[in-house]
C-alpha cells in the first residue's frame, strides 16, 4: 500500500514538471483528478433532531492512454480512495449491525483507504472489428439512472463521488458491417459482485456472464437487440439469469427519447419453460425523455423505470436484496425528473428527485456546479428523504437475524471540490 | 491621347476574361465555388478554441484545444484534447445526426436531432459555437442564397433555410471575389435577430490549401465571443472509418 502510495505521488510529480504537450494520436498521456467530497447528515425524528454524522471521501484517479501503434491502443486507471466518517462502507454496515467480524479481527487489513486499478484494457483495430481485452467498462444501455441492461458490474446509483462504470475482467469483440450494423459481445471472467476473494466455482464455466447484441443506426433512433447472461454472487451462492435485451435511443422533432428493457427468460436445464411465466413481473425496463428549452437554458429529463422482481407493497421489502445487489431498488416502479439550468457556461443549478410510485416516497437532490477554472469545478448540494412509516427512503427495515436498520437520514449537505490535471 | 487610348483598350481586352468571370456570377454558382473551394475528401486538423464569456476582458479566458477529422462535407469527428477535465469528450456528426461519447462514464449517446438542441454549444465546452455550427453539410443544401450586395472585393449573399428546423432563420456570406473564401457570416435567429458573426482573420497555406487560420465567432446576444486558431492541417489524406463509424468512433 505505502509502496503504490509512492509511486502515485511520483507520477503526479511528474506531470506537473513535464511539458504539457498535446498532440493527436499522442503515444502516450497521463492524466487525471482529485476529488473531495465531504458530506453531513442529520437525522429527525417527530420534527425532533436526533442525531448527525459526518464524513468524507477524498478519489485520486489516475488515468493513461497509450497508442503504440496506429492500430493498437491501451488505456488503463487507478483509483486511490480514503473514505471517512459516514462515506466508510464498513462503517456504514457496522452501524447497521450487518458485520458479523470486527474490523480489529483483521489488523491487516485497510478498511480506509483502499487502491485499485480499476480499468486496464488493451485494444485491437482489426479492419472490420476491434477486439478489446483486459479489465473493461462495459457500459450497455441509454438510460439515464438505471441501466436494466448493464449487467456486469456493480450498480454505481447515483453516486455522488465517481461516475465512471467499474471495470470488469472480460473480452470484448466488435464486428462492423459498414456504418450502419455492429455485432458486438462481450465474455466477463468475473461476477457482477465483483468480490475480492475467490472460489473455486470462479473457474466453473456456468458462472461466466456474457452479452451479445446487433446494433443497427437508423435515421431517428439506434436500435439494438441481444441475449445476456448475468451471473452474481450474493448470500453465498450463484446466481444466473438469462435476459432479452433491447435498447433505443434517438429522438422525435425535439425530443430526445430513449428506452432500454432486459426481459428475464425462464431457462430451465439449458431450455426455456414459459410455464406459469408473467411478462410483467419479469421485465426490468426504463424509458426516458429530455427536452432543451433553449431560451431559458434549461434541459428536463424524465426517466421511468420498472422493476418485475421489485415489491409493489412496502410490507414485502427485502433490503437484503438490494444491499448485495441482486435487486436494484426495492420497490416496483420509479419516476426520476430532473432538470439543469445553465446560468453561464460554467455555472449551473440543478435539481433531480427520484419518486418511488408505490410507496410515495421521495428523495430530493439540488445542487449548485461552478467551473472556477477549466480544471477545477466546485459543487455544493443536498438530498432530502420524504416518505412514510416503513418506505423505501424513509424508515426502517426488517433484516433477518439482524432486526430494524434505517439506512436513510432526514436530509444530507455536501460539498464536492475536483481538480483536474 | 492614342497612347492613352491604346493602354486603356489593352488593359480593357486583358482584365475582360476576369470581368466576364465574375459577371453574370448568380448566388448558387458562387456559392458552388466557395463549396469547391472548401470540399476536400479527407481532413485533419488541430485547433484550439479561446472562450470568452465576456468579449470584452481578455483576461477571462477558457482555452480547448481539438481534434477533428472530416470525411465529405457530411461527416466530422472531433476530440477534446484538454483542458484536462473534458479530455475524451468526442462527438461525431453524419448528417442531420450527432453522437457524443463521455469518456468518464464510458457511455455513447445520441442527440437529439432536433434544431433548437443543436443550438446549444457543447456540454462542458460552452463557447459560441454550437452542435449546428460543429457538424457538417453543404450550404446550397441547407440554404437559398441570393445577392444582396455586388462589391467591389466581395459579394454578399442572404441564405435563407430550405428546412423549416433549421437553427438560423437567415444568413448572410461575405464572399471575397479574389480566392471565393467566405471572410464573414452573419447568424440571425427569430428569437435573438443578428446572433451572431463568424470573422475569418487569417488565411494561411495548409496541406496545400488555403486554410482560415484564425476565427472568431462574435455571440451579440450574450455579448462573448469565441476564437478559433488552427494550428494544422492535413487534406485528402487516408483515414481509418472507423472515425466516423457511431458504434466505433469512441473507441
Amino acid at each position: 500500500m505505502r509502496t503504490l502510495l509512492i509511486i502515485m505521488a511520483t507520477a503526479i510529480v511528474i506531470l506537473i514538471f513535464i511539458p504539457e504537450v498535446i498532440y493527436a494520436n499522442e503515444a502516450f498521456c497521463l492524466y487525471g483528478y482529485l476529488l473531495n467530497y465531504f458530506q453531513s447528515s442529520f437525522i429527525y425524528n417527530n420534527a425532533r433532531f436526533k442525531e448527525s454524522t459526518y464524513g468524507d471521501t477524498l478519489l485520486l484517479r489516475l488515468k493513461g492512454d497509450w497508442s503504440p501503434e496506429d492500430k493498437l491502443s491501451f488505456h488503463a486507471e487507478a483509483a486511490y480512495y480514503c473514505r471517512l466518517g459516514n462515506q466508510n462502507p464498513y462503517a456504514f454496515y457496522d452501524n447497521l449491525g450487518l458485520s458479523h467480524l470486527p474490523q480489529d479481527q483483521f489488523p491487516y487489513n485497510d478498511f480506509v483507504n483502499e487502491i485499485v486499478i480499476d480499468h486496464a484494457w488493451g485494444l485491437a483495430n482489426l479492419g472490420p472489428m476491434d477486439l478489446q481485452f483486459g479489465k473493461i467498462p462495459i457500459a450497455w444501455g441509454s438510460g439515464y439512472v438505471f441501466n436494466p441492461t448493464a449487467k456486469t458490474a456493480p450498480v454505481q446509483f447515483l453516486d455522488p463521488v465517481s461516475e465512471e462504470t467499474p471495470g470488469t475482467f472480460g473480452i470484448v469483440p466488435s464486428f462492423y458491417i459498414g456504418d450502419v450494423v455492429t455485432l458486438t459481445g462481450y465474455l466477463a471472467f468475473q461476477d457482477r459482485s465483483h468480490k475480492t476473494y475467490a472460489l473455486k466455482e470462479d473457474g466453473d464455466i456456468r458462472n461466466l456472464p456474457f452479452g451479445i447484441k446487433v446494433q443497427v443506426i437508423t435515421g431517428l433512433f439506434d436500435i439494438s437487440a441481444g441475449i445476456i447472461k448475468e451471473v452474481l454472487y450474493a448470500q453465498e451462492s450463484f446466481q444466473r439469469a438469462y435476459y432479452l435485451s433491447v435498447d433505443l435511443d434517438g429522438g422525435i422533432q425535439n425530443l430526445g427519447l430513449y428506452t432500454e428493457t432486459g426481459i428475464y427468460l425462464p431457462v430451465e436445464q439449458s431450455r426455456l419453460s414459459f410455464k406459469g411465466y408473467n411478462l410483467e413481473e419479469n421485465l426490468e425496463i426504463t424509458t426516458g425523455c429530455y427536452y432543451t428549452l433553449v431560451a431559458l437554458d434549461t434541459e428536463l429529463r424524465l426517466e421511468y423505470y420498472h422493476q418485475g422482481q421489485g415489491e409493489s407493497k412496502k410490507s414485502k421489502y427485502d433490503i437484503l436484496r438490494v444491499l448485495t445487489q441482486e435487486q436494484l431498488m426495492l420497490a416496483e416502479d420509479y419516476l426520476f425528473i430532473f432538470f439543469e439550468r445553465s446560468f453561464t457556461d460554467y455555472i449551473r443549478a440543478s435539481a433531480g428527485s427520484l419518486f418511488n410510485l408505490n410507496d410515495g416516497s421521495f428523495v430530493v437532490y439540488p445542487e449548485f456546479s461552478w467551473d472556477v477554472y477549466s480544471n477545477f469545478q466546485f459543487s455544493l448540494g443536498s438530498f432530502f428523504f420524504f416518505g412514510g412509516k416503513g418506505s423505501e427512503f424513509k424508515g426502517e427495515h426488517y433484516i433477518e437475524d439482524v432486526g430494524n436498520v434505517d439506512i436513510t437520514e432526514t436530509f444530507s449537505l455536501y460539498t464536492r471540490v475536483k481538480i483536474s490535471f | 491621347m492614342i497612347r492613352k487610348t491604346g493602354f486603356f483598350l489593352l488593359c480593357t481586352i486583358l482584365l475582360f476574361p476576369a470581368f466576364l468571370a465574375h459577371c453574370g456570377e448568380d448566388a448558387l454558382s458562387i456559392i458552388r465555388k466557395v463549396e469547391e473551394k472548401q470540399s476536400v475528401d479527407t481532413s485533419k486538423s488541430q485547433l484550439s478554441m479561446l472562450v470568452f464569456p465576456d468579449a470584452g476582458d481578455e483576461k477571462n479566458v477558457r482555452a480547448f484545444t481539438v481534434l477533428s477529422y472530416g470525411q465529405g462535407d457530411e461527416d466530422s469527428y472531433m476530440e477534446f484534447l484538454s483542458p484536462r477535465t473534458i479530455k475524451g469528450l468526442k462527438l461525431l456528426s453524419k448528417g442531420d445526426d450527432q453522437w457524443v461519447y463521455f469518456s468518464s462514464t464510458g457511455r455513447c449517446r445520441k442527440i437529439a436531432s432536433s434544431s433548437k438542441s443543436k443550438k446549444q454549444s457543447v456540454k462542458g465546452v460552452g463557447g459560441d459555437f454550437s452542435y449546428e455550427d460543429l457538424g457538417g453539410g453543404k450550404l446550397e443544401e441547407k440554404y437559398s442564397f441570393e445577392i444582396l450586395r455586388d462589391g467591389k472585393t466581395e459579394w454578399v449573399l442572404e441564405g435563407m433555410p430550405k428546412k423549416e428546423d433549421s437553427v438560423y432563420s437567415k444568413i448572410v456570406i461575405y464572399v471575397n471575389k479574389s480566392n471565393y473564401i467566405i471572410s464573414k457570416i452573419e447568424y440571425y435567429t427569430e428569437d435573438e435577430g443578428h446572433y451572431k458573426d463568424l470573422s475569418t482573420d487569417e488565411v494561411k497555406i495548409m496541406g496545400g490549401r488555403e486554410t482560415a487560420t484564425h476565427m472568431t465567432m462574435l455571440n451579440h446576444d450574450k455579448g462573448s465571443k469565441t476564437i478559433v486558431v488552427i494550428h494544422s492541417a492535413e487534406y485528402d489524406i487516408p483515414l481509418s472509418d472507423k472515425y466516423f463509424n457511431p458504434a466505433r468512433f469512441y473507441k
